[in-house]
């Protein structure tokens, strides 16, 4: 078996008394789309703020195509390939949205193509059409797009999506879930926390459930759905 | 041994002056997070306002300083109303800057076109009284002025804890958006904190007016004098402006002393730029809305 | 492409035809037009930091006193060398010193934010300005005197008003030039959101040293110019508080979105100052802080501001 992408060991965070993440150990393929599901506090804001650099982790691993990356600082995360889409769009409001990708294009990856796959990312995330807009004057979905976009723009070979559909109407999902899809299927490897489970289910090539910092299952969709721990903690609340 | 305590009693006489001038641009930075530049101008204007009081009325200083703080919570009143709240809600903290800047510079020019550029002072009867305690020698004005300056310091403080515009105004500085959320009408409030503020700044001019020489330009100072002592001691709290004059008045007499009068400033600013560096909230710090 | 070098030729035409003034103006406009282009420059030089990052400085002063001091020091060491030489050696002097100065405060300065680096930078003026007063090497209260290096065949105020129009030219095409970089994306990340622009990978605190020095160092050398054209300087005379405050009012007057908004504030405000209020000397400031207010309430985004919103309302209809 080749070496995952993201290589995540024993990874924990506390906060004073309380383990917010707890020994949790996974990995995250090239080209796949793995999501973290579980309730409110389970952990997996956390796990983004750990694997970006913007927390400490306490203790455990996280190793990034074949280099531990625990313990580097925000920007350089970035710069090795890891990008992050916030829940909570924050856009630079003053520019226009191809800029704001550009942004994206110029500091994600150190090479020469930046400014030239701006107009194939703006495509990508379904922005063509407001690439002259500023940022300030978009709706919450389209806000949510230039998210996205930016952070493709940075050709990450790892996506940290946070809750994308939030607050969107279905149409405006499809079209967020069909450009991860779009991106992975170019290889890039994407982690995604969502709490649509119809979409989660619809769209991730493996589930990963937790609970109170824990991690308590890992697996395709369709074998995740009927454990019944999982039932128990989290979908069960939903089950009829 | 006489010299140090001489100079220890000059610096605390002087640091109560610098805290109850200080404390309207504290109240100001700590409520609205304006960084406030018309404050140098309410604190000469109210040493003017004493020496027409003085030369043409025959009224002493003193007497004259509550009409005086009813002009200038007038004048501040309306400044704000009329001029800094539109700035204030461009949302740009630099478009409120500069607009009380603007303010200063029409105000310093209608001083000087009035009074002229040239230096005054106020001189009453009992302005060059010593008062002899053992070695040390104290002047009866500044005593007198420091005296001034506790007790407004006192009022305000008691204004703001325990009166209910005062509570509003406390509750409006640490979440705007929560005040209003409880029907308080923020505008009102902001006008009310840069009414009292100018008030105060007034009242200090009148007691600096009392001890030290003054022209129009010397507003700078005294808006910088202010930055210090609040950022030294802390921005929003009285507590903070008190602590920040004291300090700053004991180091720029001890300055004036051991080092020489050419230094005095100079320290004075070294020591606003390592507090910035080191704590930029100050001694006392809570800084309340300005730190964004 | 063709746009960019329909751009380039109009601004090299215009610079010539701006050179070509002193010949046919009187001495008092060209000393206009030699004003207007010094306070562009310093508005240029304080734009570099302000427009691109929202790091407002308010004590940008203190780099035209260091360059100033800086100049009228270095000349002292090649009392003898040709007016040109000494010339290049004084705006280099004002160029390395104010960049050095820059580069020591800038790693602590820059890790403020908002007020707290704007008050700073101020504090930084005062300090620099009270210790060149104190110390005797910068002449005290007496100040220092510097050399007249204008050629005999040329008319002084020409001579300066040539140099101080090609370093406002160097100047815009640095800002230009960041403007279109790598640079220029990162800075105006970072303006805008300077967390988000951390997390997407731009060296932040990098970007703003960089920014923070160039600014520090052309101001440095305009502020040698300054020095040369008075002849002579005090502390009170280059550490002077307004100067911080006319970089800042003129990039605001003339809008903070765009390059050309501190030159066009520099133009008009000073413009006003020199040509409509010189027989209302009395009431200059308070003409002056009447048109502050104006602009900031009337006109938020400055003369460009207003010039693209009529222009978008124009392409509306």
């Amino acid at each position: 078996m080749t070496t995952p992408l993201l290589d995540v060991t024993g990874l924990s965070r506390r906060f004073g008394a309380l383990a917010a993440v707890d020994d949790v150990s996974f990995t995250a393929e090239a080209g796949r789309i793995v999501s973290l599901i579980g309730p409110n506090g389970a952990g997996k804001s956390t796990i983004f703020n750990l694997l970006t650099g913007y927390l400490p982790l306490s203790r455990g691993s996280v190793t990034f195509r074949g280099r531990r990356i625990d313990g580097m600082n925000t920007c350089r995360i970035a710069e090795l390939g890891i990008a992050r889409a916030f829940q909570i769009a924050r856009p630079f409001r003053g520019l226009s949205v191809r800029d704001n990708v550009k942004v994206g294009a110029l500091f994600g990856k150190r090479d020469k193509r930046g400014p030239a796959i701006v107009d194939e990312v703006l495509a990508l995330a379904g922005l063509t059409e407001l690439a002259e807009r500023q940022a300030a004057e978009l709706t919450i979905g389209q806000l949510r797009k230039l998210e996205l976009g930016r952070a493709f723009a940075a050709r990450p070979h790892l996506l940290l999506a946070d809750e994308p559909l939030a607050g969107l109407v279905p149409a405006e999902s499809e079209e967020i879930l069909a450009s991860l899809k779009a991106l992975a299927s170019r290889g890039a490897g994407v982690l995604l926390v969502e709490h649509d489970m119809p979409a989660v289910m619809k769209v991730s090539d493996r589930v990963i459930v937790l609970e109170a910092g824990r991690l308590i299952a890992d697996g395709r969709p369709e074998d995740v759905n009927r454990d019944p721990r999982v039932i128990e903690a989290y979908l069960g609340q939903e089950a009829p | 041994m006489t010299a140090l305590v001489q100079t220890l009693v000059n610096g605390l006489l002087y640091g109560g002056i610098l805290s109850i001038a200080a404390v309207g641009f504290s109240l100001i930075f700590g409520v609205m997070s304006v960084i406030n530049l018309t404050h140098g101008i309410f604190v000469i204007g109210g040493a003017y306002g004493a020496l027409m009081a003085w030369s043409v009325l025959g009224i002493d200083p003193l007497l004259s300083i509550p009409p005086l703080m009813l002009v200038a919570f007038a004048l501040g009143w309306g400044c704000q109303r009329l001029v800094i709240q539109p700035a204030v809600e461009r949302g740009n903290p630099v478009a409120a800057l500069l607009v009380t800047f603007g303010f200063t510079l029409i105000a310093v020019n209608l001083l000087t076109v009035t009074f002229s550029s040239s230096v005054r002072s106020i001189s009453p009867s009992y302005s060059f009284i010593n008062l002899r305690v053992g070695d040390i020698s104290i002047d009866l004005v500044r005593l007198v002025a420091f005296a001034c300056g506790l007790a407004l310091i006192a009022i305000l403080g008691s204004f703001l804890r325990f009166s209910r515009w005062g509570r509003v105004i406390r509750a409006t500085a640490l979440s705007e958006l929560g005040a209003r959320l409880c029907g308080v009408d923020a505008r009102a409030v902001y006008a009310l904190t840069f009414a009292v503020a100018s008030a105060f700044a007034a009242a200090s001019g009148v007691l600096i007016g009392m001890m030290l020489p003054f022209t129009p330009a010397e507003e700078v100072t005294w808006t910088v004098y202010a930055f210090i002592v609040v950022t030294l001691g802390g921005v929003g709290s009285l507590g903070g402006a008190m602590l920040g004059g004291l300090l700053l008045g004991l180091v720029s007499t001890l300055t004036q002393t051991y080092l020489g009068a050419v230094y005095t400033n100079m320290v004075m600013f070294l020591i606003l730029l390592a507090t910035l560096l080191v704590r930029p909230n100050g001694i006392l710090g809570s800084a309340f809305k300005a730190s964004r | 492409m063709a746009r960019r070098i329909t751009i380039l030729l109009l601004a090299v035409l215009l610079i010539a035809a701006l050179a070509t003034l002193p010949f046919f103006l009187k001495a008092f406009y060209v000393r206009v037009g030699l004003s207007i282009f010094l306070s562009a420059g310093f508005a240029v030089c304080w734009w570099l930091l302000a427009g691109f990052t929202s790091y407002y400085s308010f004590g940008h002063t203190a780099f035209v006193g260091i360059g100033a001091f800086a100049a009228a020091l270095a000349l002292r060491a090649v009392p003898e060398a040709a007016p040109a030489l000494q010339l290049a050696w004084a705006l280099g002097a004002g160029l390395v010193v104010a960049g050095g100065i820059a580069m020591i405060i800038a790693w602590p300065i820059l890790r403020l934010r908002g007020h707290y680096f704007t008050i700073a930078m101020l504090a930084v003026a005062l300090v620099l300005g009270e210790a060149v007063a104190a110390f005797p090497i910068f002449g005290g209260s007496t100040g220092l005197a510097l050399p007249n290096l204008a050629p005999m065949s040329v008319r002084v105020e020409a001579f300066f008003y040539w140099i101080a129009l090609a370093l406002l030219a160097v100047v815009l095409a640095i800002a230009w030039a960041i403007s279109r970089s790598r640079l220029g994306y990162g800075l105006a990340a970072i303006r805008e959101d300077e967390d988000a622009a951390q997390m997407l990978g731009v060296p932040t605190t990098r970007f703003k040293v960089v920014a923070f020095v160039l600014s520090g160092a052309l101001t440095g050398s305009i502020g040698a110019v300054y020095a040369l054209n008075l002849g002579y300087i005090t502390s009170d005379s280059v550490f002077r508080g307004s100067l911080s405050l006319e970089m800042i009012v003129n990039s605001l007057v003339g809008g903070m979105g765009s390059i050309l908004g501190p030159v066009i504030g520099a133009a008009v405000m000073t413009g006003v100052t020199k040509l409509v209020l010189a027989d209302l000397l009395e009431y200059h400031l308070a003409i002056t802080g009447i048109l502050i207010i104006a602009v900031v309430l009337l006109a938020p985004d400055g003369i460009v501001g207003l010039w693209r919103r009529r222009r978008a309302r124009e392409a509306e209809r």
